[in-house]
């Protein structure tokens, strides 16, 4: 089970390292790891993704709320839940397949965001699972490079 | 199908691994049962911590990476010591540590510790192994990460479970990592840039680090500091590289060495720094070198060229290999006057080499040593005074001199000089220490008496922490604090309590006639030197 763990943390150096030392130390699985600043300089927001089940992820919540750096931790649940991922993509598209990928790409609200003649890039923001599905629909196109960031969550 | 501890050792097999230095515990107990099957020495340390310098003065000499193996939790942190000191002199090592079971990681589990967290700072590499199946490629890695580039140790953590585990055995292929490809050949055109700052220098200066030896290119440097008459000057770790004697060496450079050195990095007006990191101790003042220094830096490990020193011409690659090929580009010397002129002030060095009120002259004892050893010696020096005295006092000829140049671990001669004597039997190996030191390691006279190693051991005893006493004397007003040893054993009834030979000698009268004592001896032979407590390091 996938859980979003949101986090206050001190914003001061070796932070990120103490809670990712952790996290490899107890052999927590992670899916995503997002460090932010926020609205008051002196606390970094961090979003986790992490999988286990109930018993894991409570062992991860008092562990993390161990460590000194950590302020407050909240696993959000899916439905008190706004949450996207941005996603660039740079796929294969001659002049024959280019108008074809762009109508596809639009029904996938993604936007062309670069264009050259053998490739096109796009920018989609999404929940997960749709950016997921719009990786498995390009991959026949020929994906050249992506680069996504983790899940950014908000408890709503 | 075999297990995960079998695979283990026919991994350690192929790879030619002859000796491991180690300290059993439960969660290495399936590897120490196949172990125990095969042609692979073992030698039974006293401490973890020694395992690992022992395995360290085993692969400086053997010119391959040592092996030691421990325990998990304490047995594995014991070692970090040693990792540290041999990542931080580039020394190849491969640690294999027991670990709790993978099914309780992380659950803090008797004798659990997150060993490749705990050492990442000090290891080039680690992996924690969860499938035997990996086993066959994590060792060949390994092997290949510690043992080429920049050397340093790998530490490998493999769960008790994992060494139980079956399964289907076959050797790894070729290693292909596709984030490290270290650079061998230097770059033709920087090869070029150096030949013509050589060729309009007027007073070349090589300085030589511990990088020589990792690319065995001392007979290299040799050829090229003989070829083109260039003065040389070493680090702590480059002592060595040219034998002591050498018309072009003017000794070692820093804190704590040669006046004359120091003056010849500040008077260059070309430095070519091979393989060394000219940390801190090694040049003082990085500021006040390079005002008309040009500084070429010749090392394999691209993160060390700028870092400390602001250099104009980088080359990165094998020190062996790049001397090569400058030396191939036929460079050209014409002025000669800078190296003749260093040649006689080398000449007119006084040594301070007379006869003390109390206690023997460590200075001139260790210089009187280097000499009566064979030419070939290898001299292991621990950290402190002694480490001062013997880098600037003894005379290296053909051999080695071992010492913890980088971290300045207290306790790493002893055990050097074991793996050291191990690693090349037929030679003479001596280890020097304090009083300090000697207890940090005086354990492993067990490991010597049990496995019959045969080295010299000189204790040098003022019954203080004798360089600590210096720094509190210079820099807090004589306010000595915490460096009084009194308590300290008879320490040749400790090593005749251990059944090994020694005396002790407190004049310079004694020692020609002690040294002979101790070297017509076959087997082991501790000698404590009595030093009076305020003779100084330099």
């Amino acid at each position: 089970m996938k859980h979003v763990l949101s986090a206050l943390v001190n914003n001061s150096p070796g932070v990120t390292s103490r809670v990712s030392g952790l996290f490899r130390r107890r052999g927590y699985n992670i899916d995503s790891f997002i460090g932010s600043s926020t609205e008051d300089e002196r606390f970094s927001r961090l979003t986790i993704v992490v999988r286990g089940d109930d018993v894991v992820i409570a062992q991860v919540r008092s562990q993390m709320e161990k460590l000194e750096d950590v302020i407050h931790i909240e696993d959000i649940k899916p439905e008190a839940m706004i949450s996207k991922v941005l996603l660039f993509m740079k796929v294969k598209a001659d002049i024959n397949d280019r108008v074809g990928i762009i109508v596809v790409a639009s029904a996938c609200n993604a936007k062309v965001i670069e264009m050259s003649k053998d490739y096109l890039i796009f920018e989609a923001l999404d929940t997960e699972e749709r950016i997921s599905e719009m990786i498995e629909i390009f991959k026949p196109y020929g994906i050249i490079e992506l680069v996504k960031t983790g899940v950014v969550a908000m408890k709503r | 199908m075999i297990t995960g501890a079998e695979a283990i050792v026919r991994c350690l097999e192929n790879e030619g691994v002859e000796i491991i230095f180690g300290y059993p515990g439960a969660t290495i107990a399936p590897l120490y049962d196949k172990l125990s099957k095969s042609n692979i020495r073992h030698i039974l340390v006293r401490h973890e911590q020694h395992a690992g310098h022992e395995a360290s003065g085993y692969a400086r000499i053997k010119k391959r990476p040592g092996v030691c193996m421990t325990t998990s939790g304490p047995g594995a942190t014991n070692l970090i010591t040693a990792l540290a000191t041999a990542y931080m002199d580039s020394v190849p090592l491969v640690a294999i540590t027991g670990q709790v079971s993978s099914d309780l990681l992380g659950r803090d589990v008797f004798q659990e510790a997150d060993i490749t967290g705990a050492a990442e700072p000090f290891t080039k590499y680690s992996y924690l192994v969860k499938d035997a199946e990996d086993l066959p490629r994590v060792i060949k890695e390994a092997f290949h990460i510690a043992a080429t580039g920049r050397p340093g140790p790998v530490l490998i953590d493999i769960p008790v479970n994992v060494q139980q585990q079956r399964i289907d055995f076959s050797y790894a292929g070729e290693v292909n990592l596709r984030g490290y490809k270290p650079t061998i050949k230097g770059h033709t055109g920087q090869i070029k840039r150096v030949c013509k700052a050589i060729n309009s220098a007027e007073q070349p200066l090589i300085c030589v680090g511990g990088g020589i030896f990792a690319a065995d290119g001392q007979a290299e440097l040799k050829r090229f500091a003989d070829t083109l008459n260039i003065p040389v000057v070493s680090t702590m770790m480059g002592i060595s590289a040219l034998p002591s004697a050498h018309p072009l060496f003017m000794g070692m450079l820093g804190m704590h060495g040669k006046t004359i050195a120091n003056q010849a990095i500040t008077d260059s007006d070309l430095l070519i720094i091979i393989g060394a990191r000219v940390s801190d101790r090694a040049v003082l003042f990085p500021a006040h070198v390079g005002k008309n220094t040009k500084i070429v830096h010749i090392d394999i490990d691209p993160a060390e060229i700028g870092k400390n020193l602001s250099t104009l011409i980088p080359v990165v690659g094998d020190a062996k290999e790049i001397l090569i090929q400058i030396l191939e580009a036929e460079p050209i010397r014409k002025s000669e006057g800078w190296t003749d002129s260093l040649k006689a002030k080398k000449e007119k060095l006084v040594l301070d080499y007379g006869p003390r009120e109390t206690g023997i002259n460590p200075k001139a004892f260790v210089n009187q040593l280097s000499r009566s050893l064979p030419d070939d010696h290898i001299y292991c020096a621990d950290v402190g005074q002694n480490q001062i005295w013997s880098a600037a006092n003894c005379e290296v000829r053909t051999g080695r001199f071992l010492t913890s140049g980088g971290m300045g671990t207290m306790g790493y001669s002893i055990p050097a000089a074991i793996g050291a004597k191990i690693a090349d039997p037929d030679k003479t190996v001596v280890a020097v220490c304090g009083d300090g030191s000697f207890q940090m390691q005086m354990m492993e006279l067990a490991t010597i008496s049990q496995h019959g190693v045969g080295i010299k051991i000189v204790v040098m005893k003022n019954n203080k922490l004798g360089l600590v006493k210096e720094i509190q004397k210079k820099s807090y007003k004589n306010n000595e604090c915490a460096v009084d040893l009194t308590g300290s054993p008879d320490i040749v009834a400790i090593a005749k309590a251990y059944g090994i030979p020694g005396r002790r000698i407190d004049n310079m009268d004694e020692a020609e006639e002690a040294i002979a004592e101790m070297l017509s001896c076959q087997c082991v032979y501790l000698l404590e030197c009595v030093v009076d407590e305020n003779e100084s390091s330099m």
